[in-house]
């Protein structure tokens, strides 16, 4: 067994385990377990690996993953599910449960916010186009032969956080850590729905609903005032690093490779009781809105019907986020007890490789959390002009360009004509609450519906890459 | 156009009006006579590069925003329209209200209450009827009477080069 403990940087290695692949599997699916493996007492992540550690030329199919967690928490649910093509197109099996509002912030990083109506999205410093793959302006950083191109043709290889730094497998483990733990597994999210059901409005829903930081603790600000998701579960690295190299295309891979229960079948809103209440990352089920209450649930990593195949050399991994902060208000954890993993190979007769997970927890449990937490960065914009100036405490976290009747959303009063627009970034730690909400203003001649709490205060000293965006029309 | 430094009738002007300050920028909030003879009652002095830093256009890149010439003034006097800088300072350190704007309520010795609703500068207010600076009492932040509201005041932007 092997452990890599670059994995998990900047968290505290507790503990791993490993299963091997045996000739068993040869020709035939073979049971992989690791049994009672986890127990989470405080805030972190856990990565459940699948790996073909073999020089071969050789693939290994692995099938019907699965992680069984127990939980105290009684509103464990399904918030949001993405998946994509290498260039970031969201696929058909993406979805979002009901009473979640749709978060942009998915592919590449917390800077790429998709806008659905027009397909793009819009990172840092450019446009992108997901269908073409290709940015609409040149590259500000000149990285690439062609100006133009999207993480250098190589998506599979590598981020590109802002749209002008491609930071690729070379950078191995610091790609990984880039584009997974940060952004790039960002599939799905479990969430406790009372935290972002509830949370009273849609910064605070869409804020914290976990999406922008992949499977990692979502932030609870505003009314939030549980401080986030106590659990989330992210698959799918798309786009996550090198590990997307071997993962390749997550739709359809696998269809036609001889399947470990015979069947390929469909689940529904209708069967999924009949499925344990597991809930397949397909994205088949788009409609999974109960709640899964407390007990023992089973997280299917890759479904039963469709495996993946690992080549030569290479693993895909799963990320767990887990925030205990919920668990020990019931005096719980959650305990990971059970993975398996079908493997299945035809040439070689031995193969190396199986089924990993390696364990890790933030320094200092939850002080060390929250300091995690306040490390994330997330874009702000400040919308300004006329009798508005630059510089100012109010900014939003929505991109005013996506928000149609932007000004009255923001309860905007005339003196600010919103000719322009600043976007940067800042640390959540550097984010001020308690500004009162933006409330309804009626000047003579002029009335502002208003009243939507969409703006953060915010330190201006604070704000990193302030720029300011084109000249356009206001808003 | 070039922005050139204050000579120093106009520097005397401004050291005795005084400024409110806002962060690294400092504005002297004031009425101007121009060269031409025009008197234009709201003109807000503010040196070149604090006010860039903070407003982020120049005037005459934004069309909202109106500017004169310091080589077009000749006086440099007080505006009756002043929110004093003991009051437009407390409003500043406290911080806007929302995105480009400040609410707040002026409270004066008699009891009376005015509302305003203005941008990212505070220092020009209309006055009710019969109330002038000296009669104010305290101001309340973030918060309007919309009875009480009033109209709000036009200013322009003069630009300098320089210390004062």
């Amino acid at each position: 067994m092997t452990t890599n403990k670059n994995h998990i940087e900047s968290y505290t290695y507790i503990k791993s385990g490993f299963t091997g692949v045996s000739n068993a599997a040869y020709n035939k699916y073979e049971r992989l377990e690791i049994d009672g493996g986890f127990d989470a007492l405080e805030e972190g992540y856990l990565y459940i690996y699948v790996a073909n550690e073999t020089a071969l030329d050789q693939e290994v199919y692995f099938d019907d993953i699965k992680v069984t967690h127990e939980s105290a928490l009684a509103n464990f649910k399904v918030s949001q599910v993405n998946e994509y093509y290498p260039y970031g197109l969201p696929t058909a099996n993406s979805w979002r449960n009901k009473g979640y509002i749709d978060q942009g912030l998915l592919y590449q990083s917390s800077f790429a916010s998709y806008d659905s109506l027009t397909g793009y999205y819009d990172f840092l410093s450019r446009s992108y186009d997901p269908a073409t793959g290709r940015f609409f302006a040149v590259d500000p950083a000149g990285q690439f032969s062609s100006p133009y191109v999207g993480m250098g043709n190589l998506p599979h290889w590598g981020v590109d956080p802002n749209g002008e730094t491609f930071l690729g497998a070379i950078k191995a483990i610091g790609g990984f850590l880039w584009g997974g733990l940060k952004n790039g597994f960002r599939q799905s999210a479990f969430s406790t729905g009372v935290n972002y059901a509830t949370g009273g409005s849609g910064f605070t829903v869409g804020f914290s609903n976990n999406i922008p930081y992949g499977g990692g603790p979502g932030v609870g600000l505003g009314t939030n005032r549980d401080y986030g998701l106590n659990f989330s579960y992210s698959t799918y690295g798309f786009n996550g690093g090198p590990l997307n190299g071997t993962f390749g295309g997550v739709s359809g891979m696998g269809w036609g490779v001889p399947d470990s229960q015979g069947t390929q079948t469909y689940p529904t809103v209708a069967n999924a009781a009949e499925q344990g209440g597991m809930v397949y990352m397909d994205g088949r089920i788009r409609d999974y809105s109960a709640e899964w209450g407390a007990g023992i649930k089973t997280l299917q990593m890759i479904n039963e019907w469709n495996p993946i195949a690992i080549g030569a050399n290479s693993f895909s991994a799963f990320r767990i986020g887990y925030d205990m902060t919920g668990n020990r208000v019931n005096g719980g954890q959650a305990t990971f007890n059970l993975a398996t993993a079908l493997p299945f190979f035809r040439s070689a007769k031995y193969l190396n490789g199986g089924i990993k997970w390696i364990g890790g927890a933030f320094k200092g449990s939850a002080q060390g959390f929250a300091k995690n937490i306040g490390n994330l960065n997330v874009p702000v914009y400040r919308v300004y002009g006329g009798g508005a100036s630059m510089y100012g405490k109010s900014y939003s976290i929505f991109n005013p360009k996506y928000v149609p009747g932007y000004r009255n959303f923001a309860g905007l009063p005339k003196q600010n004509s919103g000719q322009f627009l600043l976007k940067g970034n800042v640390q959540l730690r550097n984010i001020q609450l308690g500004k009162p909400f933006a409330s309804p203003i009626i000047q003579p001649g002029y009335i502002k519906t208003g009243g939507v709490p969409a703006e953060l205060y915010i330190n201006f000293n604070k704000l990193q890459y302030p720029r300011n965006l084109f000249i356009r029309r206001p808003f | 156009m070039q922005i050139l430094s204050l000579n120093s009738d106009l520097k005397a002007y401004l050291k005795l009006i005084g400024y409110s300050q806002d962060n690294e920028v400092k504005y002297w909030p004031s009425s101007v006579v121009t060269t031409g003879g025009e008197f234009i009652e709201n003109v807000c002095f503010a040196e070149v590069n604090e006010y860039l830093r903070h407003w982020g256009i120049m005037p005459n890149l934004d069309p909202d925003k109106k500017q004169i010439h310091i080589q077009n003034v000749q006086k440099i006097q007080e505006t009756p329209n002043r929110l004093p800088a003991k009051f437009a300072n407390s409003l500043y350190s406290e911080g806007e209200s929302g995105m480009g704007y400040y609410k707040f309520k002026v409270v004066f010795k008699d009891g009376e209450e005015s509302s305003y609703v203005t941008g990212s500068l505070v220092d020009f207010i209309k006055y009710p009827n019969g109330y002038s600076q000296g009669m104010i009492d305290n101001i309340v932040h973030h918060k309007t009477n919309k009875n009480k509201l009033q109209k709000n005041l036009e200013y322009v932007w003069c630009l300098f080069n320089g210390a004062v």
